[in-house]
C-alpha cells in the first residue's frame, strides 16, 4: 500500500477542524464555569482557539496566488498568536498572585 | 443519599438558578434552541423523503445557473467513430487510424496516450510511423467545428508484427537509397539485417544463371552471404527474402541492384545529426503529401511539424530571399515530439524560407535542422491542389551547414508553474541579453496570452529601457472568465522589419473555491452540483457543534462558583 501524502493531508485537515471546534466547545464550557481572573484567561484563550478555527477554514478557500482570502488568514493567524500569549500571561499572574510571588 | 449531600445539592441549583444571567448567555442559549429545533426539522424532512429530495429542494433555487450552462454547449460536431489497425509499409510497421466524417466539424486533432500527437487534419485517416512495437497506446480523436468540439471514445492500438530486411552493405560499403553501388569484387559479400532473431533468408541473383542460397540470420537479425562464384561485369539484382521460423506466411523480399565495374566508389557519408525534424503542415496543406511548392494566402500563415524528441525546444525563422530575416520564435514542441506555430506578425506577399532547429533539452549540441520554401499569395485552386498531392515527399529540405540561426529570445516562467488558476498571476522573466546584445533605444515589448485556437485572451504592452531592463521580471493576471485548457504566453519585440517572440504553454484551470487537500478541490460548478450534499454535511456539523455546545451549557449551570479549601483538600487537588 502507498502512502499518498495528498490523502495524510485531507485527513489531517479534518482532524484539525474537528478538534479546533471539541476545543472551542469545551473552552466556553470553561468560561462559563470559572470567575474572575481565569475566567479572563480563559475568554482570552477561547478567543485565540476561535480565530485559528476562522483561519483554518479560511485556509480552505485560499485558493491561487491573489485570492484576497490570503489576507485574512494572515490576519486571523496574528490574532491567534496574540490572544494566546494575553490568555498565558493572565493565567501566569493570576498563578503568580496565588503562589504568593512579588 | 445522606440528608446533607441533598442538601448541598439543593443550595448548588439555588446559586445556579439565581445567578444573573448575561445578555449574551441568554442569546446564545435561545439561538441554540431556535437552529438546532430548525435542524432537526430539516433534517427529518431530509431523511423522511430522502436526501435526494433535499438535494432537489436546495437545486431547484438555484436552476437559473444551470439553464446559462446548457446554452453554451449547442451544436457541437457528431462524436467520431474511431477505428485502429496495425500496418506495415516497406521500412517499418505503424499503426493506421481511421474514422467517420462528422457533421459541422473543420478539421480533426489526434491524441495519443492523452497528449497531443496531430492537429488540424481534414482527412479522415492518419498514420502513426512514430508508434514502436510492444507498446500499447490509446488514441482518440477530436472533432473540432465552428460550434465547439467532440471527442471520440478512446481506443487502444499496438503495433503489428511485420517482417522488415534490408540490405546494409556490400563488401564493407554502406547502401545509400536511391544509388546503386558500383563495386569491384566479382564474387562480393553482402551483409544485411532483419528484425526477426534467427530469420531464415533467402537469396537469389538474376543474371545470366540464377544463383541462390538459405542462410539463417543470428539472434540480431544479421545476415551474410558471399556470392559463390564470379559475377559478370554489369548490372545485376539481388533478391533477398527473409521467412519467420515460427510463422512461414510471414514473409518479405526485397530487392537491391548492384553495378560490377572495375572500381569501387565509396557512398557518400550519412548525415551525422540524429533528431528528425520535420515541417508536416502548412496551414491545411499537408506537405508530407505534396510535391508543389505550397502557397498560402494567409499573411500569418500557420506552420505544425514534429520532432522525435519529447519537449525538444524549437527555434523558427522565416526569411526573405534577400536574407533579411523577419520573423525569429522560440517554443516547445509537446511530448510526443509535435510542434504547432502559428506566425506573429503579418508578412508580405513573395517568396519566403522557414527555417527550423530542434534542440534536446538535455543537450543543446544535439539538433536536427529543416526547412521549407514556401510562398505567401494567392492559393492554389482546387484543381491544382488535386495535381500536386502524391507521395513525393520534396519540402523537407536540410538547412544549410552555414546558415547561421539568429539568438532568440529567453522566456521563463519565474516558478515551476505547470498550470495557473483563472484570476490569478503568471510570473516570467525574458532575458533580452542574448537577442539584443546592442540595445541602444527605448523598446516595447507585447505580452500576449493566446488559446489553443489561437485566439487572443490578454494582451499588454511595456516599454523597456536599453540600459536598465535587460532582464525583464514581470506578471500579468490571468482574466477570471477564460476556459481550462492549454494556453500560451507569448512575448514579442519588433526592431525595425524584425519580430522577435518567444512562446510558452502554460494549462489554465478552472480556480475552485474550496480546497481540502493539494488533490481535492471542489470549483463553483462542482459545488453546485453536490450542493445538497454540501448543505447536509454543514448542517449536520452544526448540529453536533451546536448540541455539544448547549450539553456543555447544560452541565455549566450546575457549577458550583464558590470553591472552598476544604472541598478541594477532600477532593485531593491540594494538600
Amino acid at each position: 500500500m502507498n502512502f499518498d501524502i495528498n490523502d495524510f493531508e485531507l485527513a489531517a485537515n479534518f482532524v484539525v477542524i474537528f478538534s479546533a471546534l471539541l476545543s472551542v466547545v469545551y473552552t466556553f464550557g470553561i468560561v462559563w464555569r470559572v470567575e474572575k481572573k481565569l475566567d479572563v484567561s480563559y475568554k482570552f484563550l477561547l478567543g485565540a482557539i476561535v480565530v485559528f478555527t476562522f483561519s483554518e477554514i479560511l485556509s480552505f478557500f485560499d485558493v491561487g496566488n491573489t485570492n484576497p482570502v490570503h489576507f485574512w488568514v494572515i490576519l486571523a493567524k496574528a490574532l491567534f498568536a496574540l490572544f494566546f500569549l494575553l490568555g498565558i500571561l493572565t493565567a501566569r499572574r493570576m498563578i503568580q498572585e496565588v503562589d504568593g510571588e512579588k | 443519599m445522606p440528608k446533607a449531600r441533598r442538601k448541598k445539592k439543593k443550595e448548588t441549583r439555588k446559586i445556579a438558578k439565581n445567578r444573573k444571567k448575561s445578555t449574551l448567555r441568554k442569546i446564545t442559549k435561545w439561538h441554540i434552541l431556535y437552529t438546532g429545533l430548525v435542524l432537526v426539522a430539516y433534517l427529518a424532512l431530509g431523511f423522511w423523503l430522502g436526501p435526494e429530495a433535499l438535494r432537489e429542494d436546495i437545486k431547484g433555487k438555484v436552476a437559473g445557473a444551470s439553464t446559462v450552462l446548457s446554452l453554451h454547449i449547442s451544436g457541437p460536431p457528431s462524436k467520431p467513430e474511431i477505428t485502429t489497425s496495425a500496418m506495415c509499409n516497406d521500412e517499418q510497421s505503424y499503426i493506421g487510424l481511421n474514422w467517420n466524417f462528422t457533421s459541422d466539424t473543420d478539421s480533426y486533432d489526434i491524441y495519443r496516450d492523452g497528449a497531443l500527437l496531430v492537429s488540424g487534419i481534414t482527412n479522415n485517416y492518419y498514420r502513426d510511423e512514430s508508434a514502436l512495437y510492444g507498446t500499447i497506446y490509446s488514441y482518440y480523436v477530436i472533432a473540432n467545428g465552428p460550434l465547439g468540439n467532440t471527442a471520440s471514445d478512446a481506443v487502444s492500438a499496438t503495433v503489428g508484427k511485420c517482417v522488415i530486411v534490408k540490405v546494409v552493405a556490400i563488401e564493407g560499403m554502406g547502401l545509400v537509397v536511391g544509388e546503386i553501388p558500383k563495386i569491384k569484387k566479382k564474387d562480393p559479400v553482402f551483409s544485411g539485417i532483419t528484425n526477426i532473431p534467427y530469420a531464415a533468408i533467402r537469396v537469389e541473383i538474376h543474371s545470366e544463371s540464377l544463383i541462390s542460397d538459405l542462410i539463417t540470420a543470428d539472434e540480431n537479425g544479421n545476415w551474410e552471404w558471399k556470392v559463390p562464384e564470379e559475377l559478370d561485369y554489369g548490372q545485376h539484382a539481388l533478391y533477398v527474402t527473409a521467412i519467420d521460423p515460427n510463422d512461414n506466411s510471414l514473409h518479405k523480399t526485397i530487392q537491391q541492384d548492384f553495378i560490377i565495374t572495375g572500381e569501387m566508389v565509396p557512398p557518400s557519408p550519412p548525415p551525422p545529426e540524429d533528431v528528425v525534424c520535420r515541417i508536416t503542415t502548412l496551414d491545411n496543406i499537408d506537405l508530407t503529401n505534396f510535391r508543389c511548392l505550397p502557397i498560402t494566402k494567409k499573411k500569418t500563415p500557420i506552420f505544425s511539424g514534429t520532432v522525435n524528441i519529447s519537449n525538444a525546444k524549437i527555434q523558427a525563422e522565416i526569411s526573405t530571399p534577400s536574407a533579411k530575416r523577419k520573423v525569429i520564435s522560440s517554443f516547445t514542441a509537446n511530448e510526443n515530439g509535435y510542434w504547432f506555430w502559428p506566425v506573429r506578425g503579418q508578412m508580405k506577399k513573395g517568396m519566403k524560407t522557414l527555417y527550423v532547429k530542434s534542440v534536446d533539452p538535455s543537450d543543446s549540441n544535439r539538433f536536427g535542422t529543416c526547412s521549407l520554401r514556401f510562398k505567401v499569395g494567392k492559393a492554389y485552386k482546387k484543381k491544382q491542389l488535386r495535381k500536386c498531392t502524391g507521395a513525393t515527399l520534396v519540402q523537407s529540405l536540410s538547412v544549410p551547414p552555414d546558415y547561421n540561426f539568429s539568438e532568440f529570445l529567453d522566456l521563463q516562467f519565474s516558478g515551476p508553474e505547470k498550470f495557473v488558476f483563472a484570476g490569478d498571476d503568471i510570473n516570467f522573466k525574458v532575458n533580452l541579453e542574448k537577442a539584443f546584445p546592442a540595445m541602444t533605444s527605448e523598446q516595447k515589448i507585447v505580452f500576449q496570452l493566446v488559446d489553443s485556437q489561437n485566439n487572443s485572451v490578454y494582451q499588454e504592452e511595456k516599454k523597456i529601457s536599453p540600459e536598465k531592463d535587460r532582464k525583464i521580471f514581470d506578471s500579468f493576471r490571468v482574466p477570471p472568465y477564460v476556459g481550462s485548457g492549454q494556453y500560451k504566453v507569448i512575448a514579442q519585440l519588433m526592431e525595425g522589419d524584425k519580430i522577435i517572440t518567444a512562446e510558452k504553454s502554460i494549462e489554465i484551470k478552472e480556480k475552485p473555491i474550496i480546497k481540502l487537500s493539494s488533490n481535492w478541490s471542489l470549483t463553483y460548478i462542482q459545488l453546485l452540483s453536490s450542493l445538497g450534499w454540501v448543505v447536509i454535511i454543514l448542517l449536520s456539523l452544526a448540529l453536533i457543534f451546536f448540541g455539544l455546545l448547549g450539553l456543555e451549557y447544560h452541565f455549566s449551570q450546575y457549577a458550583v462558583l464558590q470553591v472552598t479549601e476544604k472541598e478541594l483538600k477532600n477532593k485531593g487537588y491540594i494538600d
